[in-house]
């Protein structure tokens, strides 16, 4: 445990010093340039208009926060060879992978809980309710959906060493992930069994970010808020977790540091 | 190597709770979500909506397309052939976003009460209702609608009035009634309801534009009895 | 006792380019018993295969056969892991981060205990000339500092082993009577230490034991005292060993 946060406090550390925190600035920026163009071009809309930009910048700046954490320490590793001398010492490779997952979800949560604010600041100016339990929902499960790519980002980084690759391949993850709901439903009533399996391989591999992309659905307290909705995505974005970081562990125990 | 094996069990074990619940919270949104929700081969005919869907911004795209309506609407060149293609863009508006309820108030006031257009107005409308069945202001319009088209107007006044305790009525029902008041009340009765509105309103258009149409009423001196009302003015 | 037995170790390198055949022996069937309290060096040219070497006894690399025990044991085993200090090739830190922030980071995950880390980690500081720069970015520190601090990491928990991978590249002349006088007061102390090193003097001011890798294979391995008596200097005995047709 003492070696998991240890790896966890110096991740962290060090993706705070890169700078990575610089996101929330163009966060920032963006967000309330676009609130104030906004005010210009649709009256009466703009609230509605200033959430769904606000809540969508935070996706994808959260996205943008983990990529940039990922590549830091993965040009650092593979480049520089900084690996080396942590592998040499008493740590588990296991842990390390932990540590390491927990170190760039907590800089992802805190960059998420600082866009968070600072959207409810602009919404409020604006005179709306920064309080309304979508927009913190909606940011809840968009931090959830980064950790579980985050678990993909991990084991995309130890198994290329090429940094390009893994950006390529985490965006179109990220694409993926929100079609997979619809392609399941698409083929639902298809007799073509070999499509059926395709797609069902693909829904089950692929992180299901669309479970947590609230901001695009319809609100109910009654099914997206329920106790149970919340318990199944709960226990999905564990086990997922669970299971990647695992197959994760396995591969980085056999890996050789050239 | 038995490490191995119960390790590999495991992982199957905790895999195949995972999908199990994938599948469940999948079915919670497959349940709650209608069915404009999921794509089809023929909805969201629109690039840009796939983009959205794919990255999961899809409302975004909706304001996108409501910012392309209002300058559509306002560009005063498309007035010559009525804003033709004013219910595409409202289309392709609740296309994206079927939520969006101020498009469907705001679009069909205009189709209805501007443009005259009755049965785009109604099909909007019904759309609405169907993605909304628990928005249920959308009837009112649907009423006003109605009458106006078969000229009861003393009935689609009163609902018009109605829409108007509500907060989130479009600003244009503002301008409408007044404009209604105009022509079928006495000219004191619209001239304290501009008065009214240049003084409430949430939009900053809408004030200027009853402050404008209160200034002609005054001007026109049809005013049976000014007094009041210039003191009012003049106390603001 | 044998604290450092390599037993017929070889490696292959995976090709680099997967459409070539192109594999690399990197070690050629290597055997070597390493003496508890020895400081041993091992000599070789540039792709001689001694950071190889050194990678598999770390376990960073995997060999394509044989084995390797240390203190009696695998290296995969954390508590040996525990008591062993490596300093890499041209050794990098994450430039964003203090030289206290790394010394700390690595304290932590060798278990040091917390009451006396801090301490242990100023000592150290002190031993390499860095307390100066002790709350400097790395992103300010010159290759030779790095080096130092390097050296710093690898001695920090008062290792049983050191391994040392061309400790005195890079360094300044101050600095490698500095990392000589860390080594020497290690080996005071019983301590065993694996090094190789291109600077044939100062190899020879430090070893009791060197052997020449070439091309893969250990070619050869002699008490430093007795190569001194024969060759006069290391230079010698090195050039005569490599140089074409010098190994009969
Ligand atoms: N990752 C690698 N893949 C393939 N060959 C390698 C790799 N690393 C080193 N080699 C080869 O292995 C041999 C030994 O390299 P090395 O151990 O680094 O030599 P040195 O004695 O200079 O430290 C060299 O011929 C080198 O080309
Ligand atoms: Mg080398």
């Amino acid at each position: 445990m003492r070696n998991i946060l240890a790896v966890t406090d110096y991740i962290f550390k060090q993706s705070f010093r890169n700078r990575i925190l610089n996101v929330l600035i163009l966060f920032a920026v963006f967000t309330i340039g676009f609130s104030l163009v906004i005010s210009e071009l649709a009256q009466e809309a703009e609230i509605k208009i200033v959430m769904d930009f606000g809540l969508f910048a935070i996706g994808l700046f959260a996205f943008l926060t983990l990529v940039l954490s990922v590549t830091v320490q993965m040009f650092e590793e593979t480049e520089l060879k900084t690996l080396m001398l942590i592998m040499v010492k008493p740590i588990k490779r296991h842990e390390y992978i932990i540590g390491k997952y927990m170190g760039i979800i907590a800089t992802v949560f805190m960059n998420v809980l600082i866009m968070l604010c600072i959207l409810m600041v602009i919404i409020s100016l604006r005179g709306g309710d920064p309080w309304d339990i979508k927009l913190l929902a909606a940011a809840g499960y968009s931090f959830a959906s980064v950790a579980l790519l985050s678990s993909v980002a991990l084991l995309l980084s130890v198994v290329t060493t090429s940094v390009p690759g893994c950006i390529i391949f985490l965006v179109f993850i990220y694409a993926l992930g929100h079609l997979t709901i619809h392609l399941k439903n698409l083929t639902a009533d298809s007799n073509n069994a070999v499509l059926k399996f395709c797609v069902d391989v693909v829904y089950y591999l692929v992180p299901n970010l669309e479970l947590f992309n609230l901001k695009d659905k319809i609100f109910s307290t009654e099914a997206l808020f329920a106790p149970g909705y919340l318990g199944f995505v709960a226990g999905y974005t564990l086990l997922y977790v669970a299971v990647i970081l695992t197959v994760t562990s396995v591969i980085f125990k056999n890996k050789e540091f050239y | 190597m038995i490490k191995k094996i119960f390790l590999l069990t495991a992982l199957i074990t905790v895999f195949c709770c995972m999908c199990w619940f994938n599948g469940r919270a999948t079915q919670m949104v497959t349940s709650s979500q209608p069915r404009w929700y999921f794509l089809t081969p023929h909805s969201y005919g629109n690039f840009r909506h796939i983009l959205g869907v794919s990255f999961g911004f899809r409302t975004l795209m909706a304001d996108f397309d409501y910012i392309s309506f209002l300058q559509y609407y306002g560009d005063k060149t498309q007035k010559a052939d009525r804003y033709r293609k004013l219910y595409g863009y409202l289309d392709d508006i609740t296309n994206a976003d079927p939520n969006f309820t101020f498009a469907y108030t705001y679009g069909s006031a205009i189709l209805a009460f501007n443009l005259e257009r009755y049965d785009e107005a109604i099909k909007l409308i019904n759309k609405g209702i169907e993605y909304n069945p628990s928005f249920w202001k959308l009837h009112f319009y649907l009423g006003a609608i109605i009458f106006k088209q078969k000229g009861e107007t003393e009935k689609y006044i009163g609902l018009l009035e109605d829409a108007l305790k509500f907060a989130d009525h479009p600003a244009i029902i503002e301008r409408l009634l007044g404009n209604i008041y105009e022509t079928t009340r006495a000219p004191d009765f619209a001239a304290l309801y501009w008065l009214k509105t240049a003084g409430n309103s949430k939009d900053g258009d809408t004030r200027g534009y009853a402050y404008k149409r209160l200034k002609a009423i005054v001007e026109s001196g049809k005013l049976s009895d000014p007094e009041p009302i210039l003191r009012q003015i003049n106390g603001q | 006792m044998d604290i450092i037995e390599i037993k017929s170790v070889t490696k292959v390198y995976k090709p680099l380019d997967f459409w070539k055949n192109d594999r690399v022996v990197g070690i050629d069937n290597l055997s070597l018993k390493i003496k508890k309290g020895e400081v041993f060096g091992l000599l070789g040219l540039n792709g001689a295969g001694k950071t190889t070497l050194m990678k598999i006894l770390l376990g960073l690399l995997k060999p394509t056969s044989g084995s390797v025990n240390i203190l009696g044991s695998n290296i995969e085993d954390e508590k040996i892991r525990a008591k062993i200090g490596y300093l890499s090739e041209l050794p990098y830190f994450p430039k964003y981060l203090k030289a206290k922030e790394i010394l700390a980071y690595f304290a932590e995950i060798l278990g040091l205990p917390e009451n006396t880390k801090k301490e242990r980690i100023n000592s150290v500081l002190k031993t390499v000339r860095l307390t100066e720069k002790a709350e400097t970015r790395i992103k300010g520190f010159s290759k030779g500092m790095q080096g130092r601090l390097g050296l710093a990491q690898a001695i920090l928990n008062d290792p049983e082993i050191l391994f040392l991978d061309e400790p005195m590249s890079g360094l300044d002349p101050l600095g490698y009577k500095e990392t000589r006088d860390i080594i020497l007061d290690l080996n005071r102390r019983g301590r065993t230490i694996f090094f190789n090193s291109h600077i044939l003097s100062e190899v020879e001011k430090i070893c009791n034991r060197v052997g020449i890798l070439h091309k893969g294979k250990l070619i050869d391995v002699q008490p430093a005292a007795k190569v001194i008596k024969k060759y006069k200097n290391l230079e010698n005995y090195f050039v005569r060993m490599v140089a074409p047709g010098g190994v009969k």
